[in-house]
């Protein structure tokens, strides 16, 4: 199977590398130092690993077992996440998972690369989206302006993910663990849209005051 | 004229004066204060002109239901028409404008068409379109007159005049969730809230006023109103001021217009002005209330007539007194607690009541308080010019014809009274009408709950307080209570129905006995009933009385609709345009329908009401679109060159939802010049074109190969590992799909490229086949179209270019890379290998490479390939160079495959398989698909050759050059290599059938007709020698 993850020395020129970080507000740049608490933190992901992990009902035991040994993590609930070392487990579709991120998935992806193609499959996409992560006690709004998904706290519980749109643009949202005590939502964009859509979020973010990084 | 601002009393603000301006004169207002609030309490009671009449128009409500006081606020871009001067909510500089008139609505010269009024009756537009006899009469006329005059009809039409400027201001959407909707924060909706969120729902209550309350803004003590208010916020119910429900939709969707910024003097440049919210709520309570309506009779539309709640409203929240000498029509018991709250306020208060007998309380209470009663009377007339200043009473004329009793004449004539005015005058400075209430069931309506006539309290009701299965509720006024009680006990148990449903939902649906709740408040009413009351027929003297004030319905106009045949209550809408306003018919429908009912002779309940649809209250259109304007009308798909090819001088041009670089121009360079360049210098030299934006589909699975050799038309079964494959996809008709190159990775892993407008439908086909026909197949395919940028290097020169570029230059050499090999290799860029796919493949027709590399190198490896290409005298090219090459060689694009073809007809028969079964191998065998003069692919070249034709012009025979002709053309360029221009598409019977003839490519749109002569559709190295060198 071909693996098309590359040389990680090479610098990656990702669709939204050339936003710049910093602080966002009232539609307009302002100085980090100015006054005025942060009320969304959206952090930009570059060199993003995603890998796609396709699989079928009986071999998910087979899958199960290689994902605990080199990741500590196993196949979630349908639509729910697995979070471990780093690496996150999306269960998108029945047989369908994202693995994003962490240091240890290059061991497991040799591994699962070298399981029969009946069990398992891997598909590198770590260039097909954009990750960004979004958290702050306004970020469900943010989010809300575009997506049509319940962010209550009592509908979108961490560890849950959904696959959506975002101006009509097929779009995956996953909740992780709170930060600082907010909550913390991660988006993968398709990188061709990437930056409309990022365009579009910008804009909806001017009215909280936004600090913008890249991670 | 002599409404007054009293001294005390209303909620607004008097500590923070406002200046605003009316026709450019300043005035000042009061925080808290609506624009008719403020204009009343100046004195500016003539605020508007009518429709047709241009007769003057002043306030006559206190609510969206407005139909008088439509006014344009703001001028130039922000201009906005036919605001209700009733709700827009004043802020400091606001300037408002009366429309309709010119020079201005205190004097309009327009007014004289009020004297042509008889011409201007209801459908008189449409009856123009059969022309004027004698001067259109007969066939031979037909109306070439009504082509002038409908647009001196046109001019005059129209209300306000919206900017043609841009809109300045912007507009977003959000999406909501919630347990409950409670529509309107009146007592009904306040108690179902809290009796919702008493339970621990998550509540949304929404109420369009800037102020909380509803119904209870009009009364005097706030005690009630605050009180409710503060305990909704402190059971955490979320709360919208400015925001309403607009459309009620299905499963529990609604749609919210908020008023983010309207109010604000000066709003934050990022704050939108209007935010429409998409709500999906549990269950959803209407507590829309219920509207004052008026009755028909003389010159019922003259500034200083209102409503009578309206004038309690103006008092008791803005503290304006709407006049000094007050008459109240009525019917009802509701205007009794008006006039005493008028009475106390300083106003001398005279009832005109209908109804003879209004019952011993209400006698005694009028005349404890000095007010004067009028009973068993009717107003007539209305009359004064500018504003009212007396009425005239009207009684019933049969009773004085011969002295039938009232009743009997009321259930006659269903509430439309023949009346005699018979000299008694009121003189007056305002005249207040009530004819009664009618529940706003517009929400209701809208999920198909169909209101029924409540012939007890003249209106129109739901049929039931809840619906279950629609998981809704309606409570208070909208179920025709009228008693504060009532309305609370209501909303308790819309409140309830709430909790129970959410109880139900989580109990899995277990049947919780709904039981429990009442299936509608009985409604005590009024002490005495009303006395249905629609419209006062003056006899002998007919005035003009108005229906719908908007559109300048009259009553005539009913009757007259009625008897030209027009007998529906939907052709009757249609017909005069009544309700079709921007109020939709709030205060005019009811008295409308009633004037219908009684000429056909029916009973209102018969002729029923017209279905109310989305929106309640108007909408900008702005709001609609939210933030997809401009460049955000629709996403942007970048491809990872995109900036890339910005830099390098590419002009983009749009390809679905793709920018693609279009061409390259160099300084002075047309397009024209610029795409015959590059065409050229990749047939001479070597160039580079962004291909990015075609699909890229990975197919893996054990039965990868089976799904293909099913879904292609050609065989792939055999396909070595490390070979690409040209296929043709048809659908279940047997016409094709789409087209594309494949490629075998390995045994199990396929790379599938599509045409850039089929990525998404290639992709969704597959998984459908995968879904619903044949999910026996292992094969999971996934789009990647996003994971790799790609590149095509075309020319004589391409190989030695590239191999300057790769790490291993004999990768492409001709023994391991011969035409349509597949290879994984690596580019160097700065020092570093970067991975990529080779194909040898050509869309151009010349030796060629497409190469696909992961998106975020792209931009390393284009700089690497650009500069062996520029080094070698080579170009980028854009879409209209490769366009050229393409049509030259004869290959087939979305414009060719539109879905009407054959794979026969695109010549590319010889493709499809008979050894094999796959998607459309037995329809595409129809006799009507295989007849020999189907229309086929050709080339087309012009007969005299320095002559040009375009792309959709009609291929007919020269003698007969109309219709549909025998072919079409899909696509023309100017070809270098053939030295003239030519195109491409389809002909009856193809390029043999045509051998040595002529015909014309007519443009029949532009009358443009040039002659053409058939050919191959391989203008150019037919054999494809160049690109398999």
């Amino acid at each position: 199977m071909t693996n098309t993850k590359s040389n990680s020395s090479i610098t990656r020129q990702g669709a939204l590398a050339s936003v710049r970080p910093g602080v966002y507000e009232s539609g307009q740049w302002v100085a980090e130092s100015a006054s005025g608490a942060v009320d969304i933190t959206i952090a930009i992901t570059q060199n993003l690993n995603l890998q796609q992990i396709t699989f079928w009902q009986e071999s998910a035991a087979v899958l199960n077992q290689q994902l605990q040994t080199h990741l500590g993590l196993s196949i979630p609930e349908p639509l729910k996440t697995q979070h471990a070392h780093g690496a996150t487990l999306l269960r998108l579709e029945p047989f369908k998972c994202w693995l994003v991120g962490g240091s240890k998935t290059a061991d497991a992806l040799s591994s699962l690369l070298s399981l029969d193609i009946e069990a398992a499959s891997v598909l590198d996409l770590s260039h097909a989206r954009t990750h960004i992560s979004i958290s702050g006690q306004p970020a469900a709004d943010l989010l809300n302006r575009h997506l049509a998904i319940d962010l209550r706290e009592k509908s979108f519980l961490a560890h849950s993910v959904a696959s959506t749109v975002f101006d009509h643009v097929g779009t995956t949202l996953y909740r992780s663990e709170n930060k600082n005590g907010a909550p913390h939502y991660e988006l993968l964009l398709p990188r061709t849209f990437a930056l409309s859509l990022w365009e579009q979020l910008l804009t909806s973010a001017s009215a909280s005051r936004t600090t913008i990084t890249h991670q | 004229m002599s409404a007054k601002r009293l001294h005390s009393g209303g909620i607004i603000n008097r500590s923070v004066p406002i200046t605003f301006y009316w026709d450019d004169m300043p005035f000042t207002a009061y925080e808290g204060d609506t624009l008719a609030a403020a204009l009343l309490a100046n004195q500016q009671t003539l605020v508007a002109r009518s429709f047709k009449y241009h007769r003057p128009r002043g306030i006559m409500s206190a609510g969206v239901e407005e139909s008088g006081a439509l006014v344009t606020i703001g001028s130039g871009a922000k201009a906005t028409p036919n605001t209700t001067a009733t709700t827009q909510e004043i802020f400091e500089g606001l300037h408002a404008y009366g429309q309709n008139a010119y020079p201005h609505v205190r004097f309009d010269v327009g007014e004289v068409s009020n004297l042509f009024g008889r011409f201007f009756a209801a459908g008189f537009y449409y009856k123009t379109f059969m022309g004027i006899p004698p001067l259109e009469w007969g066939a031979q006329w037909g109306t070439k007159i009504w082509m002038w005059y409908e647009k001196l009809i046109r001019r005059a039409a129209g209300m306000g005049e919206a900017s043609r400027l841009p809109d300045p201001d912007s507009y977003e959407h959000q999406h909501a969730f919630c347990d409950v909707l409670v529509v309107g924060s009146g007592i009904a909706g306040l108690t179902a809230a809290i009796t919702a969120a008493e339970n621990g729902l998550d509540v949304l209550l929404v109420e369009q006023d800037f102020e909380w309350g509803g119904a209870l803004l009009s009364h005097a003590d706030i005690s009630q109103r605050v009180e409710l208010i503060n305990k909704a916020e402190s059971l955490r119910v979320r709360m919208m001021k400015r925001t309403t429900a607009f459309g009620l939709y299905e499963n529990g969707c609604a749609g919210l217009l908020e008023r983010v910024s309207e109010h604000l003097s000066q709003p934050p440049a990022t704050m939108p002005r209007q935010r429409v919210w998409q709500v999906q709520a549990g269950y959803t309570i209407v507590a829309s209330g219920s509207l004052e309506r008026g009755f028909a009779f003389g010159n019922n539309d003259r500034p200083g007539v209102m409503t009578a709640n309206a004038a309690q409203h103006y008092l008791n929240r803005f503290g304006v007194l709407v006049g000094q000498n007050i008459v109240i029509a009525t019917n009802n018991d509701s205007v009794y607690a008006t006039a005493i709250a008028l009475q106390q306020a300083g106003a001398a208060v005279s009832i005109v009541d209908a109804r003879a007998d209004i019952g011993l309380e209400l006698h005694q209470t009028a005349s404890d308080y000095g007010i004067a009663l009028y009973l068993g009377n009717m107003v007539g007339n209305a009359c004064g010019r500018a504003h009212v200043n007396e009425v005239e009473l009207a009684m019933p004329y049969a009773n004085s014809a011969n002295a039938a009793s009232e009743s009997d004449n009321e259930q006659k004539t269903n509430g439309i009274v023949p009346c005699s005015l018979y000299g008694t005058r009121l003189p007056c400075d305002s005249l207040l009408v009530s004819g009664g209430w009618s529940p706003v069931v517009h929400l209701l309506s809208q999920r198909g709950i169909k209101p029924v006539w409540d012939s007890a309290r003249a209106c129109f009701v739901p049929p039931a307080a809840h619906y279950p299965e629609l998981k809704l509720s309606a409570a208070g006024a909208v179920n025709g209570l009228w008693d504060s009680d009532d309305c609370i006990q209501s909303g308790r148990e819309a409140g309830l129905a709430a909790v129970l449903a959410a109880q139900q939902a989580a109990a899995n649906g277990s049947n919780i006995a709904h039981a429990k709740i009442k299936s509608k408040v009985a409604g005590r009413g009024w002490q005495t009933p009303i006395a249905p009351l629609y419209e006062v027929q003056i006899v002998k003297r007919p005035k003009k009385s108005f229906v719908d004030f908007q559109h300048d319905v009259t009553s005539d106009d009913v009757r007259l609709a009625q008897r030209e045949g027009f007998v529906s209550v939907e052709h009757l809408k249609r017909y005069t345009t009544l309700g079709m306003a921007t109020d939709q018919g709030k205060m005019g429908n009811v008295v409308g329908l009633a004037q219908m009912a009684a000429a056909a002779g029916k009973p209102i309940d018969e002729v029923g009401t017209t279905t109310f649809r989305p929106p309640y209250t108007p909408i900008s259109i702005g709001a609609l679109a939210g933030r997809q304007v401009g460049s955000h009308f629709r996403p942007l798909r970048r491809t990872p060159l995109h900036s890339w090819n910005e830099a390098r001088g590419a002009v983009m041009t749009m390809a679905g939802l793709w920018h693609r670089p279009w061409y390259y121009a160099r300084e002075g360079e047309s397009i024209s010049d610029a795409y015959r360049r590059e065409a050229k210098t990749v047939r001479e030299c070597v160039g580079l074109c962004d291909v990015t934006s075609l699909g890229k589909i990975a197919i893996v699975g054990v039965d990868a190969t089976e799904l293909l050799n099913r879904l292609y038309a050609n065989a792939f079964a055999k396909l070595p590992i490390g070979k690409a494959r040209y296929g043709v996809m048809l659908r279940d008709d047997g016409i094709v799909m789409d087209d594309g190159t494949t490629w075998r990775l390995s045994e199990h892993e396929y790379f599938m490229t599509t045409t850039t407008a089929n990525a998404a439908k290639v992709m969704a086909w597959m998984e459908e086949c995968l879904q619903t026909r044949w999910n026996e197949l292992r094969v999971h395919v996934s789009s990647v179209s996003d994971q790799w940028a790609g590149v095509a290097i075309a020319g004589p020169q391409s190989q030695k270019v590239l191999q300057q570029c790769l790490t291993n230059a004999a990768d492409v050499d001709n023994e391991r890379c011969p035409f349509m090999a597949v290879i994984n290799t690596t580019i160097n860029a700065a020092s570093q290998k970067i991975p990529c796919r080779i194909a040898r493949i050509s869309f151009s027709g010349e030796r060629a490479y497409e190469i696909y590399i992961p998106s975020d190198f792209a931009v390393a490896v284009m700089d690497v390939l650009w500069a062996a290409v520029e080094a070698a005298g080579g170009c980028l090219y854009g879409l209209e160079a490769l366009g050229t090459m393409r049509i030259e060689k004869g290959h087939v694009t979305a414009a060719e495959l539109d879905g009407r073809v054959t794979i026969e007809d695109a010549g590319l028969g010889k493709m499809a398989s008979v050894k094999k079964s796959y998607i459309g191998s037995a329809l595409k065998n129809r006799p009507e698909l295989l007849k020999e003069d189907r229309p086929r692919l050709v080339g087309i070249f012009p007969k005299q050759r320095a002559q040009t034709f375009r792309t959709g012009a009609l291929l007919c025979t020269p003698d007969n050059v109309k219709g549909q002709g025998i072919g079409w053309i899909t696509a023309v360029t100017h070809s270098e290599v053939v030295g003239h221009w030519i195109g491409i598409g389809y002909v009856a019977g193809g390029h043999e059938a045509w051998a040595g003839k002529t015909l014309v490519a007519a443009d029949l749109l532009r009358n443009s007709h040039v002659e053409v002569e058939m050919v191959s559709p391989h203008m150019f190295d037919p054999f494809g020698e160049r690109m398999h060198d």
